[in-house]
């Protein structure tokens, strides 16, 4: 017994210390990052690593102002919640029909949607564009929103379909006898019942459509609805990187990200007591 | 069976939506890119159908093509295992801390990197692996490690595997709430039942936790691959493919040919045939580890 | 059952084809109807407002670019130039995306000396006549206007002149008591003399611009073989022994710098980025890089010690340097619905006004050689413009400049020997003549 209590110890401490590795081994770039945004260039040249002697709150004006931060804030706001609202709410229908109505061909259709996201986008973005301007959607919100949906459904679905699969059978077969139809086995059951997926499938989409570059930069050039990644390139250029307003623009830029996480964190997986069964 | 037509118009119009956007957005696309691949295309004038020699040029006559894949292959095999693993037994760690806040600041702070911009984390890393004043160096001097302080993304044989650990940096956090999710979702009876029985926590680990959660582990890994085989960003930001040609990626490789030489077509068939590579790859491992359309509870 | 279904997979594929090769021929479709109505509207509305899309990629300039647009539509009211900003490093992808949609920018900012890429699309309006029609213009940049010229013909105007050129660490030069160097060899002994102090590390150059040593250095010794002309083209082949040296001999001088340890970085010299190379500078880690002329500034603004420049030494004859690159610029998209509202602004931007006021507010140095220059630094750089080349043998195919960017980095990492390095750029460079 005593012996048992020692290893448990052992074990529990060496738990400790990886947690606290990780965290340091993750913060500290966050704080790097942090401390250079109240850097001028030359202090910045002349010691990357430590703090400047004073604190240059302009970098954070200068972020908002010249970098438009403000507005392109409430565009990738717009945009990305609209295209997470689409993508969850198509993609949990599609998942669910894959893993609990389709009795047939339920694998050949997930296989074909998973295929349609191993293309490299690099090799396809041409061909999406020349469609795009055909569409005339070009330099519009919808045309951001529409291809974000596109591309994240794939995972999603799957991302839902996997998580539909490992729920109990008993659950939908109780509710079945109680009368309820597939229709509201699936809202009244499945849906409260997938708060986690829900969560994974937020805030995967969130990090991605937040961070997205390419497509914004190549169909965007209105600046009203310009998105995040666009403004943070302001300061960076082909011979020089203003640091200082780069760094304050990226601390600002991921306070919208925490939150997210935070809140979906704790409203759905934290929200479960006691997982799938109690339903 | 009764019902059987009305059960498959529900599942079809559930299905519906997704099928429709990924035709017209994704599909679409794909098809035209692989009819470009039959044809020698520079981006502005009329393709010129060229039948397969694209795909013999890419197969037998390019040298780079194969150091491209097997970068590839190497930094998704690497980085998934690795990034898949790390990121479950943090997740097995965190769920099992009594103190809640304590547990939400752990999963914040795992969840920081995968938040990061890639161009940042790029950037971020230069300077960490800088062979003079970068901190990876200068720790290791502090320890009296001289003997290992290296020029992280300056050494051919080392760069690759530099860029592989910024990737695991990136991607655990992601693993490690896909995780938890499932791990959250898993009824605490089962455990208790398995407690009483004597099970140790190991036991738990293997007898519960694992096939309860394959479904996720089959999708953190099928994520991690289908990314993995994508990468472009984090390479690019980093060496850009250097130095020499030491971390010359797939996409990379995509992107020199079709925006810079001015073959698309060319560019496109090493699409396909990455497409091709990451198809066979995803059918092995769902073919290994993937669930079957039913599980047992 | 399954036979309707069947069907319907059928039809669907097919008409997923069908859209399929609308998007690939959507370019040649696009051209038609641009080139029809280019002759109509030129004609009958000169008056109405034209635009011009415009893409810049000089965002660290954006307050005196908008200025300068704000001046030239002030003259030409009824000329809209609608300026799309992108990071310079996308430059390529976003121009080329657009060209394939069909939708091409009138005017974008680009490097005049890579120009080519472009001329093989048909995508950049021949420059030519327009410039040689109008003297004044054409007399104020004479020297950088070969930049923009491929097979003859001028598509892109250069705007700033931007070349390589070494800065030093001044105050550490005084106290080692060294000069600048102007050959080769003397260049080496300071190496060696900053070395042996051991204090800091010789010479950097970062990860793009390692390419910019054998670039430096094989024109001189093409001259000295007495073959420039013919090396500058591609048209050496050194499988003649005597011609072998011209690519080899600048490899073996950089692999030797490389074993003596004079290069920054040790093992990983030629994996250093160029915000690295800044921070290494600063903090005096290295003594002597190379960068542009535009960055002169900057660099020493961020150092505090005294900052120098010399041109980087001559492999030959200490009285011939061989610059390369030479200017930012802009070009004009073949597709552009009005050329002379295109031009007209080119010509605009190149006028001694507006390459004054770039001077003076963002210390770039002007192409145009009428506007007057006070600052010593500048002035210098101006006269140091006489040493360029404006063509060269790095850009005769994308593949070629490809492999050269790459090749210091494939020689420090030991992946490939000087003469394999000689041979590969030598097959490159005969795959592009025969291609011609």
């Amino acid at each position: 017994m005593n012996f048992k209590n020692f290893k448990n110890l052992i074990i529990n401490l060496s738990k400790q210390g990886i947690l606290v590795f990780v965290t340091l081994a993750v913060l500290y770039p966050l704080f790097f990052v942090l401390i250079t945004s109240f850097k001028t260039n030359d202090e910045f040249y002349q010691n990357i690593w430590l703090p400047g002697k004073v604190f240059h709150f302009e970098n954070y004006i200068m972020a908002w102002i010249k970098g438009n931060l403000g507005l392109y804030t409430l565009n990738s706001i717009i945009v990305v919640t609209s295209s997470i609202f689409l993508i969850t709410l198509f993609s949990i229908f599609a998942g669910y029909s894959l893993a609990k109505l389709l009795k047939k061909g339920s694998s050949t259709i997930t296989t074909i949607i998973l295929s349609t996201m191993m293309i490299p986008n690099e090799a396809t973005i041409v061909l999406l564009f020349a469609l795009m301007v055909r569409l005339g959607t070009i330099n519009t919100r919808a045309n951001l929103i529409i291809v974000y949906v596109g591309w994240s459904l794939a995972l999603s679905t799957y991302i839902f379909k996997n998580f539909f699969l490992s729920l109990p059978k008993e659950l939908s077969e109780a509710a079945k006898i109680d009368g309820c139809n597939e229709f509201q086995v699936f809202t009244k059951i499945m849906i409260p019942n997938s708060k986690p997926a829900i969560a994974t499938v937020i805030i995967f989409n969130f990090i991605t459509l937040w961070g997205e570059f390419l497509w914004a930069l190549l169909t965007v050039s209105d600046k009203n609805i310009k998105t995040i990644p666009l403004g943070l390139f302001t300061f960076q250029n082909q011979y020089s990187t203003q640091w200082g307003p780069l760094s304050a623009s990226i601390s600002i830029t991921i306070i919208p990200l925490i939150l997210v996480f935070v809140y979906f964190q704790k409203y759905f997986i934290e929200g479960m007591t006691s997982g799938a069964i109690k339903g | 069976m009764p019902g059987n037509k009305k059960d498959y118009l529900v599942s079809y119009s559930f299905l519906m939506p997704v099928i429709l956007m990924i035709l017209v957005i994704i599909f679409i696309p794909m098809v035209s890119s692989f009819l470009t691949s039959f044809t020698e295309w520079n981006g502005a004038s009329k393709p010129q159908i060229t039948g397969i020699s694209n795909y013999i040029d890419i197969l037998l006559k390019n040298k780079l093509f194969f150091k491209s894949l097997s970068n590839s292959l190497k930094l998704t095999l690497i980085s998934s295992v690795l990034s898949v693993t790390i990121g479950y037994f943090l997740a097995e760690a965190l769920i099992t801390i009594s103190r809640k806040r304590l547990s939400e600041f752990y999963r914040l702070v795992f969840f920081i990197p995968a938040m990061l911009p890639l161009a940042v984390v790029g950037i971020l890393f230069k300077f960490i692996y800088n062979p003079t004043y970068g901190l990876l160096n200068n720790l290791l001097q502090l320890l009296h490690l001289n003997g290992l302080t290296h020029s992280w993304l300056g050494e051919a044989n080392l760069a690759i595997y530099s860029i592989i650990a910024v990737n695991i940096w990136k991607t655990f956090g992601l693993n490690m709430i896909i995780f938890y999710a499932g791990l959250k979702a898993i009824p605490k009876e089962l455990y208790e039942a398995a407690s009483i029985d004597g099970a140790g926590k190991l036991k738990k680990m293997f007898f519960i936790s694992i096939p309860l959660l394959r479904p996720v582990i089959e999708l953190a890994i099928v994520i991690s691959t289908i990314l993995g085989l994508k990468t472009f960003d984090i390479v690019y930001v980093m060496t850009g493919g250097g130095p020499g040609r030491a971390t010359i990626t797939v996409p990379i490789l995509i992107v020199e040919n079709s925006f810079r030489y001015n073959k698309f077509g060319y560019g496109a068939a090493i699409g396909m045939v990455l497409f091709v590579v990451t198809l066979l790859i995803i059918y092995v491992i769902r073919k290994f580890i993937g669930t079957k359309e039913k599980i047992e509870f | 059952m399954k036979r309707k279904c069947m069907l319907g997979a059928i039809m669907s594929l097919a008409l997923v084809i069908i859209i399929s090769f609308m998007l690939i021929g959507c370019t040649t479709a696009t051209t038609t109807t641009t080139a029809a109505s280019e002759t109509t509207e030129a004609q009958v509305v000169p008056e109405e407002t034209i635009t011009l899309k415009f893409l810049d990629f000089w965002g660290e300039l954006e307050d005196v670019m908008l200025e300068s647009i704000a001046k030239f539509q002030e003259i030409n009211p009824n000329i809209e130039i609608k300026r799309d900003v992108c990071p310079w490093d996308q430059a390529e992808t976003v121009l080329k995306t657009n060209i394939a949609g069909g939708t091409p920018y009138d005017i974008a900012t680009y490097w005049p000396m890579y120009m080519k890429t472009f001329v093989e699309q048909d995508a950049a309006l021949d420059l030519t006549s327009a410039i040689d029609s109008d003297t004044d213009w054409k007399s104020g940049i004479e020297g950088l206007i070969e930049l923009g010229s491929v097979d003859g013909k001028i598509y892109a105007v250069p705007f700033k002149s931007i070349f390589a050129v070494t800065y030093y660490n001044k105050t550490l030069f005084d106290s080692y008591g060294l000069t600048e160097p102007e050959t080769i060899q003397e260049f080496e002994e300071v190496m060696k003399t900053i070395k042996d102090k051991g204090e800091v590390a010789p010479f950097t150059n970062y990860d793009g611009a390692t390419c910019w040593l054998p670039r430096f250095m094989m024109p001189a010794l093409a001259d000295q073989a007495g073959v420039l002309d013919d090396f500058i083209a591609g048209k050496i082949d050194a499988s003649d022994p005597k011609y072998l040296d011209i690519y080899k001999k600048p490899y073996d001088i950089i692999l030797n710098w490389y074993k003596q340890g004079y290069l920054y970085g040790d093992k990983g010299a030629a994996g250093i980025s160029r915000d690295e190379v800044k921070v290494a500078f600063s903090q005096k880690e290295v003594a002597m890089f190379n960068e542009t002329t535009s960055e002169f500034g900057a660099i020493k603004e961020s150092a505090d010690f005294e900052v120098g420049v010399f041109k980087f030494p001559s492999v030959v004859d200490p009285s011939k340097y061989y610059f390369f690159g030479g200017a930012d610029g802009f070009f004009v998209s073949q597709k552009v619905k009005n050329p002379e509202a295109a031009i007209a602004f080119l010509k605009f931007m190149d006028s001694p006004e507006i390459q004054k006021l770039w001077l003076d507010k963002k210390g770039i140095t002007p192409v145009n050689t009428n506007v007057e220059i006070q600052d010593p630094v500048v002035k210098l750089f101006v006269d140091w413009g006489k040493y360029i080349k404006p063509i060269e043998l790095y850009s005769l195919t994308p593949e070629l400049s490809k492999y050269m960017d790459a090749s210091v980095g494939e020689l420090i990492t030991g992946a490939k020997t000087t003469t394999e390095i000689a041979n590969e750029i030598n097959d490159l460079a005969r795959q592009a003549v025969k291609d011609n």
